[in-house]
């Protein structure tokens, strides 16, 4: 049975370092990704990843587990994504880096234009979620990306679990509409 | 689960399933609120249609795939700690005693790890160690540590862990094709103390130091004697060239 957050935190403030290790396994891959989706920027998340994880290593002697473990880091990374300084608009370069790169880019002619239209559909989705307000970008991220439910977002964010709801119609509602061409 | 409508609410107003259908898409409603919901859409179009909305809506959202991670997760802790090293964890006093028996063999592991890729011979003579890397009257020097390398920063990542078993898992690997002259030291050095281990490793640093002085002199020699061979060659050219007869056509 895989140990717990929490079993790893104490682990780690008994001493063990490759209680980290084990951490960095777990989490490494939910950080990045909720750092691509929110600045839209590869290479940022990357940057915003690195900063969540020494904070985590700095501060995880002081953790006395008031809130889930899963709760403080998601704050780390989501104050770390709202200070990255950013341009009104995400650049069209970097969106590229955010988007997956599906394998077979480049083989067969004729399968060539299906993977580059699914390729295309993936950025105007990414465009579309990386406009919307950040309040609600976060809400939806966190819930359809990282399927967390509101209550652990609301703890997350420290609002009320019917702010989050608001937030989460609200933001759908406007994808919908930013969304509407495309096929589902 | 949560999201309760109220309970006494069996079939709620439009308003109120306008408020909850998101919830309601992404299964959020606890059993009785999600039934009472469905109730109100088998009979309310413009709320069904609402529904199918959100439904394309969430469909559409999973066509973004971000890249996955490609490091190694480990790699990134390790290099992590390492980064964070200058502001070091204070050891909790119960635990002190643990980490430094665990300190002692990751340093140990790390350090064999570094002979064994130099392919070095340890010998420990009335307190004093000896290595050799092979050269021909190679003597290493009692000195202060030398400049960071990047095998240093491996070994203290390495020493790092904290008796790590992947670590000494390829110490014993590594030990494996070794000499059993080498096999003895490895056996020396895992009971090693501290001060012993830290002699070591500049005994180590200062062979290093020494072979990389002789290697830079080595490249600059066969350097020198490239250019030399060059400049010869190109002389024998132009004289070849000059005592060549001109034939010329049609003569």
């Amino acid at each position: 049975m895989q140990p717990s957050d929490e079993d790893l935190v104490s682990r780690f403030q008994g001493g063990d370092e490759t209680a980290f290790e084990a951490m960095v396994e777990r989490w490494n891959e939910p950080i990045l990704q909720l750092a691509t989706r929110l600045t839209g920027d590869l290479e940022e998340a990357k940057d915003v990843r690195q900063m969540a994880l020494l904070k985590t290593y700095q501060g995880l002697d002081r953790f006395e587990g008031r809130a889930r473990f899963s709760t403080w880091i998601y704050r780390v990374v989501l104050n770390l994504c709202r200070d990255r300084k950013r341009g009104a608009a995400v650049r069209e370069r970097a969106l590229d880096g955010a988007v997956r790169q599906q394998e077979g880019d480049y083989v067969l002619e004729e399968t060539g234009f299906h993977l580059a239209r699914d390729r295309e559909l993936a950025r105007i989705v990414a465009g579309a979620v990386l406009s919307l307000p950040p309040a609600e970008r976060e809400v939806v991220v966190l819930r359809h990306y990282h399927e967390l439910g509101f209550p652990a977002i609301a703890e997350i964010l420290g609002s009320p679990v019917t702010t989050v709801k608001s937030r989460m119609t609200r933001g759908l509602e406007l994808l919908r509409t930013r969304l509407a061409t495309l096929e589902a | 689960m949560t999201h309760d409508l109220p309970p006494d609410d069996l079939v709620p107003d439009c308003g109120r399933v306008r408020n909850e259908l998101a919830a309601f898409v992404y299964g959020e409603l606890a059993p009785d609120a999600h039934a009472a919901l469905e109730r109100h859409l088998e009979g309310c179009a413009a709320c069904r249609d609402e529904r199918d909305a959100l439904e394309d809506t969430r469909r559409v959202l999973a066509r973004w795939q971000t890249p996955a991670a490609s490091e190694d997760p480990r790699a990134l802790a390790r290099s992590i700690a390492a980064q964070a090293a200058p502001a070091a964890r204070p050891a909790p006093r119960r635990a002190r005693l643990v980490r430094w028996s665990a300190l002692l063999s990751g340093a140990a592991a790390a350090t064999l790890f570094v002979l064994s890729v130099l392919s070095a011979q340890v010998r420990l003579d009335q307190g004093r160690f000896e290595l050799s890397f092979g050269l021909p009257g190679a003597r290493p020097a009692p000195a202060p540590l030398v400049g960071e390398g990047d095998w240093r920063d491996e070994v203290r990542t390495i020493a790092s862990q904290a008796g790590s078993q992947a670590a000494l898992q390829e110490v014993a690997v590594r030990t494996a094709s070794l000499e059993q002259s080498q096999a003895e030291s490895f056996q020396r050095v895992t009971q090693m103390t501290r001060e012993e281990l830290l002699r070591l490793a500049q005994a180590v640093d200062s062979a290093l130091a020494q072979k990389q002085e002789s290697f830079d002199a080595r490249l600059q020699r066969l350097g020198e004697e490239a250019r030399q061979a060059d400049l010869e060659t190109q002389r024998a050219l132009t004289q070849l060239v000059n005592y060549l007869p001109v034939t010329r056509p049609g003569r």
